[in-house]
């Protein structure tokens, strides 16, 4: 695991956009080590936007984009694989693969050109499956598996890489609550390890129980970035979702918030 | 699963695909429309015998299963690429057009060479059909694409443009040639591989084993892009010097095999499907593929040879008949 003060991205006036489609305009943050940051907002506020500018997928159209101090695009693809790990919002297996082979897949930038998984590959996928409590059909297809047990499998994947960041969009998509908070415990043994964590949620809970800080998304712009007890409050939600929200303090100190779409606010 | 136990399942295609090629080769040497003992084709192929026999079995039969055999795991391993590079199980050379472009490439190639004086060399007809299955990908990718990606729902429907442009250039050309000629090119358009020679067996023998290096080399990459384009650029992969790269080899094993036994379909559709319920990995995948194709297209002729007997059938229409149910079937599972 790497040191305290690296893992930094740092971002100034950054936008980003698809085409013509401006997707982020103006984004200041600095991210650094040992914190999960959660990425709040509607849909198409520019969550996805920014996880894949933070990947490398998509170029800043204008701004600057540093990790570590260099610019972001100078490491090379394995190098930045070896560091970084990404989780897309979806993806539907279209080929016979086993769980097991998809998270060897996340060994990838470990790999010579021909070379098949060495062993310390195969116990690096292992322990993913087992994290994520998927082990168990580590031999199963895994296009036969429902949404849950797959979403389980590719966040498997992207911990096998054991990368220092991850970059996770909608990591607890599709989970039910238990597993939900097993990705929560997963989130968060990451950055006490020192690593940093970056996620994308619709969840409140997940959100409150994972993050240590959250950047709130509208239109493409930040709206807040702060601790998560301080963002985190009825007032922000219910202007950023538009519907009432209440939140309270539970017995660990984080937030308990409910959003009841069943009243005006 | 204790690790000998892994390799004997891992090992265990390849062997049983390794004997059906030697079983299918054997048959294909035994059979023709002139009955040979199997004792002189055997003395044959080693070199004793009477002219007639040694000209049947070492000029004829040789060359036409070594041929079937090469075309048939060219397109097959040529199949198992595409489907990788457009994420799509259901992408084929012959669907995508691609084998219908370089059949106009190698035919607008005879046709000038033809005239020429210097006349066809057996290694130009792939470099003709290569530049045919080129501008065929180019079409159906502009075809496929919507704002800047390719648009796997289109893609079929792209291909199926571009076949029926294909055909309608080839039948266009044919009007052009003399009624030798064009009977000689229908018969290659549907697919035979009764032209074979030594020299095509050779030139086919290189083109297959180029292509098929570069796409073993490029294995890695098609393992991690069948996680969608994203995530293999995360993990490390360079997306479009991959595809790139693996697009003209996959073409060019195509190119190669219409080339010297004109539109063979469905082998690299079924072929790959197939051995992706058996083999995992790209290397692995690749490699089994050319096997199983080789098996498939070598049996293929065998059954086009004798089953209507003397009426050779051409071997297009063999591997139609059993590929356009198979086809179905495997839409029928996509939803």
């Amino acid at each position: 695991m790497a040191a305290a003060g690296t893992n930094r991205f740092l971002l100034r006036d950054v936008s980003a956009s698809y085409g013509r489609r401006e997707a982020l305009s103006g984004v200041d943050l600095d991210l650094g080590t040992g914190e999960v940051v959660a990425l709040l907002g509607e849909n198409g506020s520019g969550k996805s936007t920014l996880l894949k500018l933070l990947a490398g997928l998509l170029p800043p159209t204008s701004g600057t984009l540093t990790l570590d101090g260099r610019p972001a695009s100078d490491l090379t693809r394995r190098d930045a694989a070896r560091r970084i790990g990404y989780l897309p919002q979806s993806f539907e297996p279209l080929f016979p693969a086993s769980a097991l082979e998809m998270v060897l897949l996340g060994r990838t930038a470990y790999l010579g050109l021909l070379g098949a998984p060495r062993a310390e590959d195969h116990a690096a996928a292992r322990r993913a499956l087992e994290e994520t409590g998927t082990a168990a059909f580590a031999d199963r297809d895994v296009r036969e598996m429902s949404g849950g047990e797959r979403q389980r499998v590719f966040l498997s994947r992207v911990l096998a890489g054991e990368t220092d960041i991850l970059l996770l969009d909608e990591p607890a998509a599709n989970l039910d609550p238990r597993h939900r908070f097993l990705v929560v415990r997963i989130l968060r043994r990451k950055a006490a390890s020192g690593g940093l964590v970056v996620f994308s949620t619709h969840e409140m809970d997940v959100a409150a129980a994972a993050a240590d800080r959250v950047v709130l998304l509208r239109e493409g712009h930040v709206v807040e970035d702060g601790p998560v007890r301080e963002t985190l409050t009825a007032k922000v939600l219910t202007q950023l979702f538009g519907v009432p929200a209440v939140v309270s303090t539970g017995p660990s100190g984080r937030p308990l918030v409910s959003l009841a779409g069943d009243g005006p606010g | 699963m204790s690790p000998a136990a892994g390799g004997w399942r891992r090992g265990l295609p390849f062997a049983l695909a390794a004997l059906a090629a030697a079983a299918v080769a054997s048959a294909s040497l035994l059979v023709g429309s002139i009955r040979i003992p199997p004792g002189k084709v055997v003395a044959a192929l080693l070199g004793s015998g009477d002219a007639p026999t040694l000209a049947i079995v070492r000029e004829i039969r040789l060359p036409r299963t070594l041929l079937g055999l090469l075309v048939g795991g060219a397109l097959a391993m040529s199949g198992a690429s595409l489907q990788a590079l457009l994420q799509n199980p259901l992408a084929d050379p012959f669907l995508l057009g691609v084998s219908g472009g370089a059949a106009c490439g190698a035919l607008v190639g005879s046709l000038l060479a033809v005239s020429s004086p210097a006349g066809p060399s057996v290694l130009m007809g792939p470099v003709a059909a290569f530049l045919g299955a080129l501008a065929a990908i180019a079409l159906v990718g502009v075809g496929a694409s919507v704002r800047g990606r390719l648009d796997r729902n289109r893609l079929l429907l792209s291909g199926v443009v571009v076949n029926a442009l294909a055909s309608a250039i080839l039948l266009f050309l044919l009007s052009f040639g003399n009624a030798d000629q064009t009977r000689g090119f229908v018969f290659w358009m549907l697919g035979s591989l009764a032209g074979a020679t030594r020299e095509s067996v050779v030139s086919m023998a290189i083109y297959a084993t180029g292509a098929g290096l570069v796409l073993l080399g490029l294995s890695r990459s098609l393992d991690a892009l069948t996680l969608g384009e994203e995530t293999a650029f995360t993990l490390g992969i360079s997306v479009e010097r991959t595809k790139r790269i693996a697009y003209v080899a996959a073409s060019l094993l195509a190119a190669a095999a219409v080339a010297h036994a004109g539109i063979i379909g469905f082998v690299g559709l079924l072929v790959p499907n197939a051995v992706r319920l058996v083999a995992r990995g790209h290397v692995r995948v690749l490699f089994l593929s050319f096997l199983t194709g080789a098996v498939l297209l070598a049996a293929s002729d065998v059954a086009a040879r004798t089953v209507f007997s003397p009426t050779e059938v051409a071997v297009g229409a063999v591997t139609a008949l059993l590929g356009a149910p198979a086809f179905l079937v495997l839409l029928r599972q996509r939803n």
